[in-house]
């Protein structure tokens, strides 16, 4: 695939060691183009689209940044916030930057857990990207709408 | 057929072969901005090469602006004025700059490139930041996620710093990490101790520099840093001094306190420290040991969520809980508020600071963003 200067520097940012110490990618080896073809098209099957579940997670990233690193429980999910010094640029060169704020989210029913950061959130809503497999922080998108108990938005005519 | 195909590919292969010399000899004379001179403050003049940002170009004249993300436009901590050269807002810097900054000619160091003669203002303390060879003599938990670690400086062998600012550490290249990258961390040794500078890291999950400190580096690494830089230092003020933190907020408090001691100051000093259980507090000892030394020094650490076995009786609940208990009591018409921790407890501190009386002149903070 034939790449422009700009996406190729932009590619860099996705390496291992630009913007964050693993990277973005994980152990994907598909093409970042691809990884956000798939992930879209699971979202399409689901009907379920970035901007619901970018702003579940806003939600619950609100919630566990007012309880300042301590856990709290919203509906069926205890969170927990860690925020540590700094901020991290968007890898697609966005502008602004984004605070280091990770989040723990337990859902109390079940037991299951994920770890995102609110650079996630910016990834999801504005690029559709749910990181390569085998990174940190990918969150697996119907594994994701199922843990954020999701369900398609009705259109009312 | 075959002869037409052979000769399209030659002529397109020659004509790209052309179009790259053009290329080539284009960045060699059209590129070469040769020789600029670029002054600082009607003051100071540099003449430099041209073709590099300006946060490069300064940099590489010892001159050291704030720079937290690499150069990559995105920070905005080297905003500084540039009054002549820099001809219009660039693309990459306009959603940082804001209408005042265009109208004051405040652009981004890390974004224009120093093409022609450049006048520029930027504060006067920008000159004591100083570039340093160090190395680490001791590295000390202090709690499961944050290390103490203490850089012996060995050219130049001494550094001066007011009590509260900062300085950038320059990572090395470690496994998948190919280039140095920096991180600002506050001063957290006495300021009176020269020869070396103890920073508080706290392990960020993912963090380029956090890990190396963590997990790559021992005893006797060498390591560059920039600085003092930031403007959280102690005002004068003869009203009580509200401290609050978290976790490495901690930091910038030691050298403040002990810089209080030293001069006798005899202002009272309450210091809020949040921590979610006791695994997460640390300096305990050498703050009862300040509240011995200080001449009115209350040290007051709050646990969110202590464990069962913490056997805690202090303080509980988030800090700001213990913070408007003990405000709301007082006048504090006269009181200034240091804060130094997450955007979060800043913001929520802040609100109950002026619920009860600080206003926002008296209120400063390092957020840790």
């Amino acid at each position: 695939m034939k790449q422009t200067p700009d996406e190729k520097q932009i590619l860099v940012n996705f390496q291992p060691g630009h913007i964050t110490q693993a990277g973005f990618l994980g152990t994907d080896t598909r093409h970042l183009h691809e990884i956000i073809h798939a992930d879209a098209v699971i979202l399409a099957r689901l009907n379920i689209s970035t901007e619901q579940i970018a702003d579940k997670l806003q939600i619950l990233l609100d919630t566990a940044k007012a309880a300042m690193e301590s856990s709290v429980t919203i509906d069926d999910f205890n969170v927990r916030s860690t925020w540590t010094k700094g901020v991290l640029p968007c890898p697609f060169a966005d502008p602004g930057v984004h605070d280091k704020v990770q989040v723990t989210v337990i859902r109390e029913s079940t037991g299951e857990s994920i770890v995102f950061s609110q650079l996630n959130i910016h990834l999801i809503k504005a690029h559709g990207f749910f990181q390569g497999v085998g990174s940190n922080y990918r969150l697996e998108p119907e594994h994701l709408v199922s843990f954020l108990k999701l369900t398609p938005e009705v259109e009312i005519d | 057929m075959t002869p037409n195909i052979l000769t399209t590919v030659f002529a397109l292969s020659g004509i790209s072969g052309l179009l790259a010399v053009l290329l080539v000899i284009a960045e060699r004379f059209l590129a070469n901005y040769g020789e600029c001179k670029v002054t600082i403050n009607d003051d100071k003049e540099l003449i430099v090469q041209g073709g590099s940002t300006l946060l490069t170009t300064l940099g590489s004249e010892k001159i050291f602006l704030p720079s937290a993300c690499g150069g990559r436009g995105t920070c905005a901590y080297c905003k500084c004025k540039v009054v002549e050269g820099a001809g219009p807002v660039l693309p990459t810097e306009a959603p940082m700059l804001t209408p005042d900054d265009v109208k004051n000619n405040i652009r981004l160091a890390c974004q224009v490139k120093v093409k022609q003669d450049f006048r520029i203002e930027i504060p006067e303390e920008l000159f004591n930041i100083k570039e340093f060879k160090s190395t680490i003599t001791s590295i000390r938990d202090l709690t499961y996620d944050i290390k103490l670690v203490r850089f012996e400086l060995d050219d130049p062998n001494e550094i001066s710093f007011k009590p509260g600012q900062y300085i950038q550490v320059y990572t090395e290249p470690y496994g998948d990490v190919k280039e140095s990258i920096s991180r600002a961390y506050s001063i957290a040794s006495p300021h009176t101790e020269k020869s070396y500078i103890d920073l508080m890291i706290r392990l960020v999950p993912d963090g380029i520099c956090t890990t190396w400190v963590h997990q790559h580096v021992s005893e006797q690494q060498r390591v560059k840093l920039v600085g003092p830089m930031g403007d959280f230092y102690v005002r004068d003020g003869d009203g009580e001094m509200i401290m609050i933190a978290g976790g490495s907020g901690m930091a910038p408090f030691v050298p403040i306190l002990h810089d209080m001691k030293n001069r006798g100051v005899k202002r009272k000093v309450t210091y809020f420290f949040g921590a979610v259980s006791k695994r997460d507090l640390f300096y305990i000892d050498e703050m009862k040991a300040l509240e011995q030394e200080l001449a009115d020094f209350t040290f007051v650490p709050a646990l969110s969520e202590p464990a069962p076995d913490d056997n805690w009786d202090g303080e509980t609940g988030l800090i700001t809980q213990p913070l408007a208990n003990y405000i709301r009591e007082r006048d504090m018409s006269n009181a200034h508020a240091y804060l130094c921790g997450s955007p979060g407890m800043i913001h929520a501190c802040i609100i109950i600071l002026n619920k009860y009386g600080i206003t926002e002149d008296r209120i400063f903070f390092d957020p840790f963003s």
